[in-house]
């Protein structure tokens, strides 16, 4: 007979299929029955009820079944107590109606009458080798609430003791925490008081960042534990991964199997200890792992205590620091982009420059608070015009910075501006250390018009093409030169055009018409369609601006993108200039 | 006055299936033909299921067969208490002394 197995409310036992051991086995149902403060009476009648039940479960053992073992189960609710037996046995039929013999002197035929007597529910299940009778009563006396008033007056004690502890440390966190420290300090500050706290041997801390799978270290104790920096909830199948997905603690002992990327190896072998996950507003902060280097801890419900409260404390504190910290920088942010959109501002001509044969609109794109592209136009000593539209690559205040020496550079070479090819060279030579140390680039158009208005040079560094249209065809001119800031001695060429035939020029960045089709922005199609009709149909060139960015507009809005389009019309006709030109340049936000 | 041979027996702590047939041998043993009656001492027997009621039953009436009574004699609460469950109260003769 095997030993029983008693955990929680439950006995199980197998026995041997034979009267002696089926004795042996209701003895033990009975014993366990008493322990669990079963009156005498009660135990009494069951310990009757079982060996009824229990012979009846072995005195069908037929030879070739008596190695088979039967099976016997208790389990006690706060009203009822159960009995289960199993045997493999064939069974037998359970009568319809239970009564006593006829024959008041029969000498069989009384055992399942005790047994339907002596208990409220009985139930047969017969099977193949497999039968269960089931046996149910009620407690006849409520379980007796055991109340040690010492044992539970020390407990109250050590939990009120807990309590105020844990309390005079949060007091003691938020004071350390007004004093404006800075978070990693006041981790590894508390971390280091909690060691001592909990008893423990080691801790490690780990709050979440923005990027919701990953859990970055914020600190951790002893120093000598060089810990995993980052904590991959996606991959790593680890003791700290399970508390953060779960939201429950994790306990590991000697016994934890733990695999092989997991970050509490660096701990050692031979550990054991508490996975606790931090929450903050519904969130998950972090996890805050608490151990000893031993197979086995136990902390007393103080330490416990202590570990979990003024853990979640210093979890909310850190992940509230967190989020100022996020908030202060957002506001940095946003402060930064406003000066570089006020650099931006500064660098665009107040109108763009029209003379009786050229005529010249334009649109900016205001990216957020500042965008990187950059346009200007200008007037030459003999009469010409320069026109510029380019795209540094980047925002906020880099970008801005090189849009400032791209425009300081531009307007102290216009010497060049007759020969866009040279001006460009210029430009990059002038640029290119800087560029390259940032590890940035600028794409851009020069346009150079002559003061009669019937040449074109053009000179591109790795711009969107210049599109030129007499109201029928479409000439598309594309940009060979590399961007600025690319290559050092880069070499740029000039492409000269007879403006005599052309009514509509049209320079823009990427964000108008994109290598992307159908994305929401223009598609390469859709422009030359736009650019062909609206040659055909006027010589304003505010009006050709507006027309453009209605179109642009109604695809981002039916995208939910956003206008990130600059382009400038240059047209080219006999009118005089209309009141439109008067407001030759656009901006996106207002 | 005349004396009733008689058998006195003291049955066991438990009288179940698993001692049923060694009390069986024991009381063919010890019941002899001239026994006009048999006491069975019950004070000692903590516990009886069906298949002890059955030996009492047997012995019963084997004994009735050839004209002799059977006593049970003191037994305990637990025990008078499974003899009216089984209604057996009709058929035994329960002597307290």
């Amino acid at each position: 007979m095997s030993l029983p197995q008693q955990q929680f409310d439950g006995f199980r036992l197998d026995f041997p299929a034979t009267l002696e051991d089926a004795r042996d086995a209701v003895r033990s149902v009975v014993q366990w029955l008493a322990d669990h403060q079963i009156r005498e009476d009660e135990c009494q009648q069951w310990e009757l009820v079982l060996a009824e039940a229990a012979n009846n479960a072995v005195i069908y053992t037929t030879p070739d079944q008596a190695q088979l073992t039967a099976h016997i189960e208790a389990a006690l609710s706060e009203h009822d107590i159960e009995v289960r037996i199993t045997d493999h046995t064939s069974g037998f039929d359970w009568p319809e109606k239970v009564e006593l013999p006829e024959d008041d002197e029969s000498e069989h035929g009384r055992g399942i009458f005790i047994i339907t007597s002596l208990t409220d529910q009985v139930s047969y299940l017969r099977g193949q080798g497999h039968n269960v009778l089931c046996l149910r009563s009620q407690r006849k006396s409520p379980p007796e609430a055991r109340e040690d008033t010492e044992a539970t007056l020390e407990l109250m004690t050590a939990e009120v003791a807990s309590c105020y502890e844990t309390l005079a440390n949060i007091f003691r966190l938020i004071a350390d925490a007004g004093n404006d420290v800075e978070p990693v300090a006041l981790a590894s500050r508390w971390l280091e008081e909690l060691r001592v706290l909990a008893g423990a041997d080691f801790l490690v801390l780990r709050m979440a960042a923005t990027e919701a799978s990953r859990l970055p270290i914020l600190g951790g104790v002893p120093s000598t534990i060089v810990w995993d920096p980052l904590l991959d909830l996606r991959t790593a199948d680890a003791v700290e991964t399970r508390a953060a997905v779960t939201r429950q603690d994790q306990w590991f002992d000697g016994g934890t199997s733990f695999a092989a990327a997991d970050p509490l190896r660096k701990a050692g072998e031979h550990i054991s200890g508490l996975a606790h996950p931090l929450e903050s507003g519904g969130d998950l902060a972090g996890v805050l792992t608490v151990g000893v280097f031993k197979p086995l801890w136990e902390p007393s419900a103080r330490e416990l205590n202590v570990v979990r409260s003024l853990g979640d404390f210093l979890g909310a504190l850190l992940h509230g620091l967190h989020r100022r910290d996020e908030a202060n920088q957002a506001r940095l942010m946003k402060r930064e982009l406003q000066i570089a959109a006020d650099i931006q501002r500064s660098l665009l001509p107040a109108e763009l420059p029209q003379t009786p044969f050229v005529h010249c609109a334009a649109h900016l794109a205001t990216v957020g608070e500042v965008g990187g592209d950059y346009l200007d136009g200008i007037l030459l000593p003999d009469g010409g015009l320069l026109f510029v539209v380019a795209d540094v690559m980047g925002k906020g205040v880099p970008a801005a910075l090189f849009a400032t020496a791209f425009h300081s550079l531009l307007h102290s070479n216009l010497d060049l501006a007759a020969r866009p090819s040279r001006l460009m060279q210029r430009l990059n030579q002038a640029m290119f250390a800087e560029l390259d140390r940032a590890d940035m680039f600028i794409t851009a158009q020069l346009v150079h018009i002559s003061a009669d208005g019937l040449a074109l040079n053009v000179c591109g560094a790795g711009h969107a093409p210049l599109l030129l249209s007499d109201g029928r065809q479409i000439q598309e001119v594309c940009a060979d030169g590399p961007p600025l800031g690319v290559t050092a001695d880069a070499g740029y060429q000039d492409y000269t055009i007879s403006l005599s035939t052309y009514t509509h020029v049209l320079l823009h960045t990427d964000g108008l018409s994109d290598v992307v089709s159908g994305g929401g922005i223009l598609s390469r199609d859709e422009l030359h369609t736009w650019l062909r009709e609206a040659a055909a149909a006027t010589e304003d060139a505010s009006a050709s601006r507006d027309s453009l960015h209605r179109l642009h507009r109604s695809a981002v809005d039916a995208a939910s993108q956003q206008d990130d389009a600059t382009f400038m019309i240059i047209t080219r006709g006999t009118q005089t200039l209309s009141a439109n030109t008067q407001n030759s340049l656009s901006h996106a936000n207002g | 006055m005349t004396l009733t041979a008689s058998a006195q027996i003291t049955a066991p702590a438990e009288l179940c299936a698993t001692t049923a047939r060694l009390w069986r041998d024991r009381l063919e043993r010890e019941i002899k033909p001239e026994h006009e009656e048999a006491c069975v001492d019950l004070s000692k027997t903590r516990f009886i299921d069906s298949s002890g009621l059955g030996v009492l039953l047997t012995l019963n009436k084997s004994l009735r067969a050839r004209g002799a009574t059977l006593k049970l004699v003191n037994p305990s609460s637990a025990v008078c208490q499974l003899i009216e469950l089984t209604r057996l109260h009709r058929v035994f003769e329960i002597v307290h002394y």
